[in-house]
């Protein structure tokens, strides 16, 4: 007890500062020896990562310089709060109150030594305010910082000028230099423990955030207010002109003084608070909870403790490369790792730049903390995949593009249950709420974005939905794959850990099959397959059908032109369509760009040169096709988009698919895609789409019994909205017209929205009744063939103009022909239309009657004029002279008409 | 006696002022060229016209609508180095200013526009010089 009083009687503050000042001089001897001057970021990691003596040391050096600051000032503080006023010469205390500049300036000295991102900025916000000091600035500057990038003079002001400096005014004032012993067991001891527990600050380069030293975050806080940053030079020569005036002052004055001062310091520290945390990457507000916060704004006091034993040793940290100018812990322990592609090599961009962690932690399970497993998807794309120097704007823009916001579907379902007047609003599914449409999403169909997180490692594939920046760029090699598989039977076997999948552009067909095989089916509908209601037991054997891996039958009807040649998804959509262009669209239609006629077109295209790609254009280029530079692309005729698989050359155009690079010569459209004036409404899908799935009547009701699935969530629930399908078919589409500024455009349109909701399964009210909805939907089967649909197809099919299957029949009697129609299919209770019908024989349609709010189907003028020629084709075969002259002028046909020719009559 | 007193002080005074004087001149001529003998007057990066924005440690390229701008990368608010975009700003890490791809400042604290560097591009050899 003795001791302890005797050694606390010997701990004034004065006596504490001066025992800091020792060990942190004495501590800074030693942290000279590994620190390298020339490359400081490079040393101060290392030394982090691999010298546990030298990373206690600079920790020494770290808690007793801060601790320094402290007590100075709590030393001062206790001066001035004695009422008996200080008796020092005014020359002497001039320098004492210029030494608390000093002192501040030894410990940023010290912080700009590290090298890091913090110090980076810091160094340049150092040397523009000096700079802007009237008259000398540029010469202080130069004198306190020297040439840019340089260290070698920061480092002797920090162990020369300065130090020396303070080590005169501490002699000078207490004439003594060396501490008490017991103040300066009590310090070291409390700095030991420090020391050992809380390592020193270190920035891995990585976090946008960047941050000047706790006691300057103040100051950074004032700046950012401050439009003319020369003024806080003022507060500083202030808070310095107060300090030097409070001896000399009369009582009141120095009291007004003294009270500024501890005014000052409180609002100081608050600020230093705010700006410590509620400050974010570009200094913008945040707060504790949201999301990002503790990445953006904790990041800097990850302050583990000294690791004696690394777990590596120091040959292996030798050998390991230098990744953004320092050590990586990651690349030591994970060396020799095969698997990723050139642009994403390990040795250049690191570990950490991905896969987070801590990169300077030598502690393994330190290391791992907050590592991401799976980098990538979308909730923190922005951390890996979008950091500075990687793809920032794509991460920034992939979250307004369709497949992120999933807009439409979201749309036209509340549409569907009226709960939307329109199907065109602009929404996001982060947006949904508790509507019976919206939990009629979240059980059936929002599943597939890309925000839906990846979760596990392996391959993408039919059973994948989302997985943000994964969900296209992810492979793995067959042996990468086996590993995986391997170590999923046996946790012990570590092979899998030497073989890293690739991250790359090989986006296959397989990455879009998970998602694209369901709703419009584009996924099977390209490479033929229709899907059937068949169950796998019901599965006919042979070649013709196919069971894909969630157990659902496909039939093969027919596969795309395309993918017969082996052209893939990606060899038609370029990067601006897949992950947005940074605007909102509201269906996807909205959002593509491509068209037939970009590639399938006579005379000269638009085109752009090589050297005038855009910045992600260009990239991809390069990595696919190697330097070309010679090259002129194809442009899209909507917004200018670059077709980097394609090239003009001796006025010819060319195709070179990605992944296969199969070169194709571009074939302009047939001369009858573009004869006469009778087609040129029609779509080229209009008559090259050689089928469609379409499905009708399908029922859609709630049931508070049914195990569900919370799709936003990915968590089960119980009760579900559950939906009973009718009937699939696959045959050639019906043709409805969309409306756009004034032009009319022939589509294929397939039942998107034929179906009953019972609302009041749901909302338990009674006065909720049964909502039938028949909507069409515009269409992109991807089923294109070669060959048009025949004249007959369009002109004498019920199914193309929209009543459904049935028997469409063209009868002449006493010389005036009729067309009748029986319908296939019974009429519905609801609307008293047959269920696959989108009008009535010769009716007309208005209103809700399409899933967008510009398609419709064809008004009773335009059916009778579909089918006056569908009479004609009764006995004129297409390709007889009539029927090709009548692609020219049809009502000079019929003015010619001969007398036994019968057109129909209208009733 | 006093007077020589007062005439000593007085000597040593002007001696010591002019002592500083000396110094500061000396120093202010030391500074001055040592910036002078160590300042990289011109630095040369291989010139990709397709990349839009290009950060470099003391400048950043711009591309776009066909022509080619270099600002310099530090920001005119406190000076720190920008070296990001967000959409089509130029945004400082520090306190959040930011910047369009003009230069112009568009958000504080910074309140002017990025300082243009002069800079050659040499088609034959795709190298884009700066003078800094």
């Amino acid at each position: 007890m003795k001791l302890w009083k005797k050694l606390f009687a010997q701990t004034t503050y004065g006596q504490l500062t001066i025992a800091l000042f020792l060990i942190c001089g004495v501590s800074g001897v030693f942290l000279a020896i590994p620190y390298d001057v020339a490359e400081p970021y490079r040393a101060v990691s290392t030394m982090r990562i691999a010298s546990p003596a030298a990373s206690l040391f600079r920790n020494l050096h770290f808690w007793s310089a801060q601790l320094f600051l402290i007590f100075t000032f709590l030393h001062m503080w206790d001066h001035f709060r004695k009422t008996e006023k200080i008796k020092l010469k005014k020359g002497l205390w001039l320098r004492m109150c210029l030494g608390v500049l000093i002192i501040f300036l030894a410990m940023l000295t010290g912080f700009l030594l590290k090298g890091d991102a913090d110090s980076r900025q810091a160094r340049q916000i150092l040397e523009s305010l000096t700079a802007g000091i009237p008259v000398a600035g540029s010469l202080l500057a130069y004198s306190l910082l020297g040439k840019a990038g340089d260290y070698q003079l920061i480092y002797v002001h920090h162990i020369a000028t300065f130090t020396v400096f303070i080590a005169v005014m501490i002699f000078e004032h207490a004439r003594k230099i060396w501490p008490k012993w017991g103040g300066f067991v009590l310090s070291l001891s409390v700095l030991l423990v420090l020391s050992y527990f809380f390592s020193a600050p270190l920035h891995d380069n990585l976090h946008p955030t960047v941050k000047g030293p706790w006691y300057f975050v103040g100051l950074q806080e004032i700046l950012h207010w401050l439009t003319i940053p020369g003024l806080s030079l003022l507060f500083v020569l202030l808070v310095l002109g107060l300090i030097y005036l409070v001896p000399f002052l009369s009582d009141r004055g120095s009291f007004i003084a003294k009270r500024s001062l501890l005014i000052i310091t409180i609002l100081y520290l608050l600020l230093s608070a705010e700006g410590l945390f509620f400050r974010g990457q570009n200094w913008q507000w945040m707060w504790p909870g949201e999301k990002g916060y503790t990445w953006s704004v904790l990041h800097a006091y990850r302050m583990s403790r000294v690791v004696f034993g690394p777990d590596f040793n120091i040959g292996q940290v030798v050998e390991a490369p230098l990744i953004n100018g320092r050590k990586e812990s990651c690349t030591i322990c994970h060396s020799k790792v095969s698997g990723f592609t050139l642009s994403h090599n390990p040795e250049a961009l690191g570990c950490a730049s991905c896969h987070g962690g801590n990169p300077l932690e030598p502690d393994k399970n330190k290391a791992h903390q907050n590592m991401r497993l799976i980098p990538g998807n979308l909730s923190d794309a922005s951390m890996s995949c979008g950091t500075v120097n990687c793809h920032p704007e794509i991460t920034q823009r992939i979250n307004s593009g369709l497949m992120a916001t999933l807009s439409g579907m979201i749309s036209v379902d509340r549409f569907v249950f009226n709960e939307e007047d329109h199907p065109d609003v602009l929404t996001d599914l982060h947006h949904l709420a508790g509507s019976p449409a919206d939990e009629h999403l979240k059980n059936l169909c929002v599943r597939c974005h890309l925000g839906n997180p990846k979760t596990e490692w392996g391959t993408v594939g039919q059973h994948s939905r989302g997985g943000g920046c994964l969900a296209c760029h992810l492979n793995y090699e067959a042996a990468t794959l086996t590993a995986l598989l391997e170590h999923n039977k046996n946790t012990n076997d570590t092979s899998y850990l030497k073989l890293h999948p690739s991250i790359s552009l090989k986006v296959t067909n397989e990455h879009c099959f998970g998602c694209h095989s369901r709703s419009g089916r584009i996924s099977t509908n390209y490479e033929g397959w229709h899907e059937t209601i068949l169950s796998k037991e019901e599965m006919p054997d042979g070649s013709l059908y196919r069971l894909v891996e969630d157990k659902r039958v496909f039939r093969y009807v027919q596969d795309d032109v395309h993918h017969a040649l082996e052209m893939e998804c990606i060899d038609c959509h370029n990067s601006y369509e897949l992950m947005g262009d940074g605007k909102l669209y509201a269906h996807q239609e909205n959002q593509q760009t491509v068209h037939c006629s970009d590639c399938h077109f006579t005379g000269k295209p638009e085109t752009i040169e090589q050297q005038n790609l855009d910045q992600e254009a260009a990239l991809i280029t390069g990595l696919r096709y190697g330097h070309v530079t010679d090259r002129e692309f194809l442009l899209t005729a909507k917004r200018n988009q670059v077709l980097i698989n394609t090239f003009y050359e001796n006025d010819t155009a060319f195709l070179l698919t990605k992944n296969k690079q199969r070169l194709f010569k571009m074939k302009p459209p047939k001369a009858v895609c573009s004869e006469g004036k009778a087609h040129k409404d029609l779509s080229c899908s209009a008559c090259h789409t050689s089928w469609a799935p379409s499905c009708f009547g399908c029922h859609n009701e709630y049931d508070a019994r049914e195990p569900g699935y919370n799709m936003l969530t990915n968590k089960e629930e119980s009760g579900s909205w559950v939906e009973f399908v009718g009937e699939y078919n696959a045959h050639p589409p019906a043709l409805g017209i969309r409306v756009k500024e004034n032009e009319k455009s022939i589509i294929p349109v397939v039942p998107g929205m034929v179906l009953t909701i019972d609302v009041s399964s749901f909302t338990k009210q009674t006065h909720d009744s049964l909502i039938f909805q028949r909507l069409f939907a515009p269409a992109a089967p991807h089923t294109t063939s070669k060959a048009g649909r025949s004249c007959q197809s369009c002109h004498n099919n019920p199914v193309a103009l929209g009543y459904g299957k049935g028997k469409l029949e063209f009868t002449v009697k006493n010389g005036l022909g009729r067309w009748t129609f029986d319908p296939a299919y019974q009429n519905n209770l609801h609307d008293g239309l047959p269920e696959d019908a989108w009008i009535g024989f010769l009716q007309e349609r208005t209103g809700k009657v399409s899933t967008r709010s510009d398609v419709r189907p064809f008004s009773i003028q335009e059916q009778q004029n579909i089918l006056t020629v569908g009479a004609c084709l009764t006995c004129h075969k297409e390709s007889s002279l009539i029927m090709q002259q009548s692609l020219s002028d049809f009502k000079e046909i019929l003015r010619s008409k001969k007398g036994k020719c019968a057109l129909p009559v209208w009733e | 006696m006093k007077e020589n007193k007062h005439n000593r002080r007085l000597f040593i005074k002007s001696a010591g002022l002019g002592l500083l004087l000396v110094t500061v001149f000396l120093w202010d001529k030391l500074v001055g060229t040592d910036k002078k003998l160590t300042a990289r007057h011109k630095i040369s990066i291989p010139f990709n016209p397709n990349k839009n924005i290009s950060f470099q440690n003391d400048f950043i390229v711009v591309n776009q609508h066909g022509q080619t701008q270099v600002f310099s990368s530090h920001c005119t608010h406190l000076g720190c180095t920008i070296n990001k975009s967000q959409g089509n700003l130029l945004v400082c890490p520090c306190h959040g200013s930011a910047f369009d791809r003009n230069g112009q400042a568009v958000r504080g604290p910074a309140t002017q526009a990025l300082k243009p560097l002069p800079f050659t591009i040499n088609k034959a050899t795709d190298q884009l010089t700066i003078e800094v």
